[in-house]
């Protein structure tokens, strides 16, 4: 086994690193990041040549792999460029190069890798309500709705399963300025964008259909699955630089006439979230280990599972004994390192949060 | 990045494999299964079984007459020892042997290190004292020269198996007019010398591993001294060192892991087992997922050059995280007992024929086992200590 990164790998990640400490700085406060602030970066960070991270060249993508996808989002994770990567780079645009018509590629694959154009995956639903409406396609229309849309109300399209009348799954790209789409864009808690869908009979003729082969569900979990371990790397990246701040936070406050690092209670916990952080890559590589090497859909998603989980409790861990450390700074908009925590958070609720991939985890034991 | 085993080590462990399945007994498997404790002789039959098919020292370099396997196939070979329910091999032989062969002249080396692996010779380790726990370099045991000898004064204490040893590996103080750690010497002293006297630490399970040993005017030849005099903390140091893989343990975490499965299929709740326990059942998925994390960040460890900044801290980590996750996973297994769990027969847990109603020997043992292995926490330097050791690297 070797866990090296490869020179091309090196370079991406330098390229990432460059432009996330220069161009993408984190502005601030947080929610005062406008729209079209928001795009601007997601077409700096296109301009990389990263949106098309995993999609095939000859329709304008790097053709790269899922541990390349890692190294850029643990490279936007360390100076948290807080740029839906995960989502709407590698779930979205990876699924749209495996199922949609030559023609639609042709048209629309492209300009998404080069920045123009913004697809996201819309697939949860708001089940903490009794019934869950979710999406049916009926009468060749779509009614329903999906929930915490990442970049939702950025995107110019969006990717959702359907259900038809014969129960089976249908993928769907709908443009999100038909008239039949109702979108309630809403801040996320790190400053991103997320948004409430509702589909209010847009009719089938409107939407691009994907084909998904003979399993439809198969493939839509392979999409979230690389998007989670993706999302998995971001945290990965996060956690590292949350525990340096940390660190560095220790050193310099000075209380009872010295640095605060001098306390074994506080060098103790630094060494607790070390080990956590540790844990993290250990957990991100294993995620994307099942990408590559899984001999089937059902070990890939186990082991995604795990991943996911172990990162969101790690995630967890090392936000709030951060927090712990910068006392009342660590709540505050203005202190920068709040940002990490709240992105970390952020990472751990989508795509399902620890206790869910555990439950998932747990059923295929 | 490669993140899968080589053809050549997925073979190397499917060898392994047919190894344990064509050699290891089943009444040793058994003991093993079944927590049981292990007397010498247990001890002694494996290690000759693994000299028998050519495998001593599996741990050891080449040049110490080990196998000179890499990192990953000792792990590959511990893992597989361990789900396959071997005994372990002993501990002692893997801090001996690497110390004589880096600090031992050609004498020792002649002498000590061919009946060391068939276990000919026993060898414990005579480092504590009372009030040289932590503080190691505390330590108050006398070597003061006279003639061609050492006359040894002292009290060592948590010496696992001192009483079925021949030989013991020790610290002590042959300076006292320098800083503590520039006064140690590294000795070895023979068991049977007049002034030793064994006195046995019953554990909380009933069992007896550790002992005092109580040192009184022993003559310990000046040819025992490994490497030079008041260097003896250099060598204890490099012992520290030389394992960095073998601390996190994964194999044995694994087996852990198959125990609780185990328990929680054959334990019942309500006439469920508890393996169908939401509770239960997630507990263990959770335990199952921090060990393959362990597992990975020991892989990375092992193909990770000793000069990377995660190199020196790793070894105090590893222990961190393995020690905690084995305490999780037997609190687990003690959990997985119902109001017998409150029952103890330590005459079964060592394998004497015991007649109870519904009794077996694995459930005999949660309990105790659960109690005995809170020292994983405070042997090899406690948690604290780790922490503290691993903070030195930024703080």
């Amino acid at each position: 086994m070797n866990f090296e990164l490869n020179d091309e790998q090196c370079m991406l990640e330098d390229a990432v690193a460059k432009l996330v400490a220069g161009k993408l700085r984190g502005e601030r406060p947080v929610f005062a990041v406008s729209d079209a602030a928001w795009q601007k970066r997601w077409q700096q960070l296109a301009e990389l040549g990263v949106a098309g991270l995993l999609v095939n060249p000859e329709h304008g993508g790097a053709g790269m792999g899922a541990l390349d996808a890692v190294v850029v989002a643990r490279a936007l994770g360390r100076g948290n460029a807080r740029l839906p990567f995960a989502v709407c780079a590698a779930s979205a645009l990876w699924l749209l190069d495996q199922a949609a018509s030559p023609a639609f590629k042709a048209q629309w694959l492209a300009k998404a890798c080069a920045g123009e154009v913004l697809f996201t995956l819309a697939v949860d639903d708001d089940n903490h309500l009794p019934q869950p409406p979710g999406v049916r396609l009926e009468g060749q229309a779509l009614h329903g709705r999906k929930s915490a849309v990442v970049a939702g109300g950025l995107a110019q399209w969006l990717i959702v399963p359907a259900q038809d009348v014969a129960g089976a799954t249908r993928l769907l790209a709908v443009p999100a300025d038909h008239p039949a789409v109702r979108i309630w864009s809403v801040p996320q808690l790190d400053g991103h964008n997320s948004a409430e869908l509702q589909l209010n009979g847009v009719p089938l003729a409107d939407v691009e259909e994907l084909n998904a082969g003979a399993n439809p569900d198969a493939l839509l979990a392979q999409a979230l699955d690389i998007g989670r371990v993706v999302l998995c790397a971001e945290a990965q990246g996060l956690m590292e630089s949350l525990w340096r701040q940390a660190l560095d936070y220790l050193k310099n406050r000075q209380q009872f006439r010295q640095p605060l690092i001098q306390f074994q209670v506080l060098q103790h916990r630094l060494v607790d979230m070390l080990t956590a952080v540790e844990s993290a890559h250990s957990a991100t590589l294993l995620g994307a280990a099942s990408l590559l090497h899984a001999n089937a859909d059902a070990e890939r998603s186990q082991q995604v599972a795990l991943a996911k989980c172990r990162i969101g409790r790690l995630a967890v861990q090392v936000a709030e004994q951060a927090t712990q450390c910068f006392g009342g700074m660590g709540i505050t908009d203005e202190f920068e390192s709040s940002h990490y925590t709240r992105r970390l958070h952020t990472i751990d609720m989508t795509w399902g949060n620890a206790d869910e991939q555990l439950r998932r985890y747990a059923a295929q034991m | 990045m490669e993140l899968s085993e080589s053809t050549a080590d997925q073979e190397f462990r499917l060898q392994v494999r047919q190894f344990l399945e064509q050699h290891l007994p089943d009444d040793l498997r058994q003991k093993v299964m079944d927590f049981a404790w292990l007397d010498k002789a247990d001890y002694e039959r494996w290690h000759n079984l693994l000299a028998d098919y050519g495998w001593q020292g599996p741990a050891w370099p080449k040049e110490y007459g080990g196998q000179g396997w890499s990192a990953l196939q000792r792990k590959i070979f511990d893992e597989e020892c361990q789900l396959a329910c071997a005994p372990r091999t002993v501990p002692h032989l893997n801090m001996i042997c690497p110390v004589l062969n880096a600090f031992g002249t050609p004498a020792q080396k002649q002498r000590f290190l061919p009946n060391m692996f068939r276990l000919k010779t026993w060898w414990c380790q005579g480092y504590s004292e009372p009030g040289a726990g932590s503080d190691l370099a505390a330590l108050q045991t006398s070597a003061v020269r006279e003639g061609d000898h050492y006359v040894v004064n002292g009290h060592k204490i948590w010496t696992t198996w001192a009483h079925w040893c021949d030989w013991m590996f020790a610290l002590v103080r042959t300076n006292r007019e320098v800083k503590a750690q520039e006064g140690i010497s590294f000795v070895l002293i023979d068991m049977r010398s007049p002034g030793i006297t064994v006195r046995p630490i019953i554990s909380a399970d009933g069992c007896h591993d550790l002992n005092e040993v109580f040192l009184d005017n022993v003559k310990v030849p000046l040819d025992n001294l490994v490497g030079e005099e008041n260097k003896g903390w250099t060598i204890a140091k490099f012992l520290l060192g030389f394992e960095r893989a073998e601390m996190a343990a994964v194999g044995l975490c694994k087996r852990l892991l198959q125990f609780c499965r185990k328990a929680a299929q054959t334990h019942y709740l309500d006439g469920r087992p508890l393996w169908d326990d939401a509770l239960i059942r997630h507990r263990l998925a959770e335990l199952e997922m921090r060990v393959k994390v362990h597992e990975w960040t020991a892989l990375r460890v092992l193909a990770s050059e000793a000069s990377s900044p995660l190199a020196s801290a790793a070894p105090s980590m590893l222990k961190l995280a393995s020690s905690e996750l084995q305490q999780d996973l037997t609190r687990l297994l003690k959990d997985c007992t119902g109001p017998r769990g409150t029952q103890y027969l330590r005459a079964l847990r060592q394998g004497e024929a015991v007649e109870v109603k519904d009794l077996r020997a694995f459930d005999n043992a949660l309990v105790a086992n659960y109690i005995d292995w809170r020292k994983v926490t405070v042997y090899g330097g406690t948690t604290e200590v780790q922490k503290t050791i691993t903070a030195k690297a930024f703080a």
